[in-house]
């Protein structure tokens, strides 16, 4: 009914808080019938989200914020196409993949170029750590933020096919079907690159924990 | 077991885990390094992330126009096809239209052989002399050529190949009804 009302009266004021208890599909309906705010509330439900999928993806923060930006520039001109029989959660987070897969693509075929580009921004906080302090006794916050770093660095060690599916299920919470879909798989291979990437994490970050 | 096995295969491998020491490990390895992964601190966009993406909208605005809905492709896609085949038509009756007005083929079936000797056929009062004469002097196997020719014959599709005599009888009565 409400869905209805949207598009009735389209130029109506809505609430953002009455926008926030939509369903997706009902502020893609919104944001077609051009009520303001409903791209926007579906940019905030999102943004975070895609920012640490793409991140834990592609593992540079500056990168990606960018490929967010990117996938709701593309979300937001593509949106009149979206079939929305189907999970628009299912739709952006393939975009978001996609343009992650484009990106490890990329560096794999200039690693200078990318590795310069990462390097060029660093602060010296932002090293990791290379020599450990043996004077020193490490307190709690310390060994949180060193045990945080090693767990980022296992996650990046893992092949990127495996990585993307080990993070959409363990991080993002997204379900078999779901990743399958994202990721153009098989449900059969999203359960054996699961069960590989969580051996393999295991592998790395077991001996430090 | 992910809230994916049944509950009979939950027990199962529930009492595998109880007697075998090396899969409860394994377990254990496991499920400790996903708490780790989880306890990782979720990052959040940076302060000037709205500003930007909403600049690249407002940019996307101007210098993108809408792609048409699905319905108007659809349209587009009709069109074009039905504008391929009117052209494709167009172009095959032009060519069929061209070979109608291609003048008719002469066809020469063997060099001319000397005409066999043959009695004057008696008169008939009817028959205008010229016409019996020119008839009797063509070499038999050239009768079909001179019948595709005479006006009014369709030249582009000849007739079956007919007896000798035949093809004399029918330009005859060609000569005769004009």
């Amino acid at each position: 009914m409400r869905q209805a009302a949207l598009k009735v009266q389209p130029l109506k004021p809505v609430k953002r808080v009455e926008l926030q208890q939509l369903d997706d599909n009902q502020l893609v309906t919104a944001h077609l019938a051009d009520t303001p705010l409903a791209f926007d509330v579906l940019v905030e439900r999102y943004q975070t989200r895609l920012l640490n999928f793409v991140y834990r993806t592609v593992g540079d923060r500056e990168r990606a914020e960018d490929l967010v930006q990117e996938v709701f520039v593309r979300v937001h001109r593509h949106l009149a196409r979206f079939d929305q029989s189907k999970k628009f959660s299912t739709w952006i987070y393939t975009i978001a993949s996609n343009l992650a897969k484009n990106e490890l693509r990329n560096r794999a075929r200039n690693p200078l170029v990318y590795f310069q580009t990462m390097t060029s921004g660093w602060e010296d906080e932002d090293r990791p750590l290379e020599f450990e302090d043996p004077s020193a006794r490490p307190d709690d916050a310390f060994e949180r933020r060193h045990l945080r770093e090693l767990v980022d660095a296992a996650v990046r060690r893992l092949p990127s096919h495996h990585r993307q599916v080990f993070v959409l299920r363990e991080l993002e919470g997204r379900s078999y079907e779901e990743i399958a879909e994202v990721t153009s798989c098989n449900l059969g291979t999203v359960k054996s690159r699961l069960n590989r990437a969580r051996a393999a994490f295991a592998e790395i970050i077991g001996p430090v924990l | 077991m992910d809230g994916y096995l049944s509950d009979e295969a939950q027990r199962t491998c529930r009492a595998h885990l109880d007697e075998c020491q090396t899969c409860t490990c394994h377990d254990v390895q496991i499920r400790r390094s996903l708490l780790a992964l989880q306890a990782l601190p979720r990052i959040e966009p940076s302060t000037g992330f709205h500003d930007r993406l909403y600049e690249r909208l407002s940019r996307e605005a101007v210098h993108y126009s809408p792609v048409p809905s699905r319905h108007v492709r659809w349209g587009i896609a009709t069109a074009i096809v039905a504008a391929s085949v009117a052209l494709l038509l167009a172009a095959s009756s032009r060519s069929r239209q061209t070979e109608a007005l291609r003048p008719a083929p002469v066809m020469a079936y063997a060099p001319a052989r000397p005409a066999p000797e043959r009695p004057a056929p008696e008169r008939s009062a009817n028959i205008p002399a010229a016409n019996v004469s020119s008839v009797t002097e063509a070499p038999a196997f050239r009768s079909r050529a001179r019948f595709e020719a005479l006006p009014g014959q369709n030249a582009a599709r000849p007739g079956p190949l007919l007896p000798q005599g035949t093809a004399v009888r029918l330009q005859m009565v060609s000569y005769i009804g004009q």
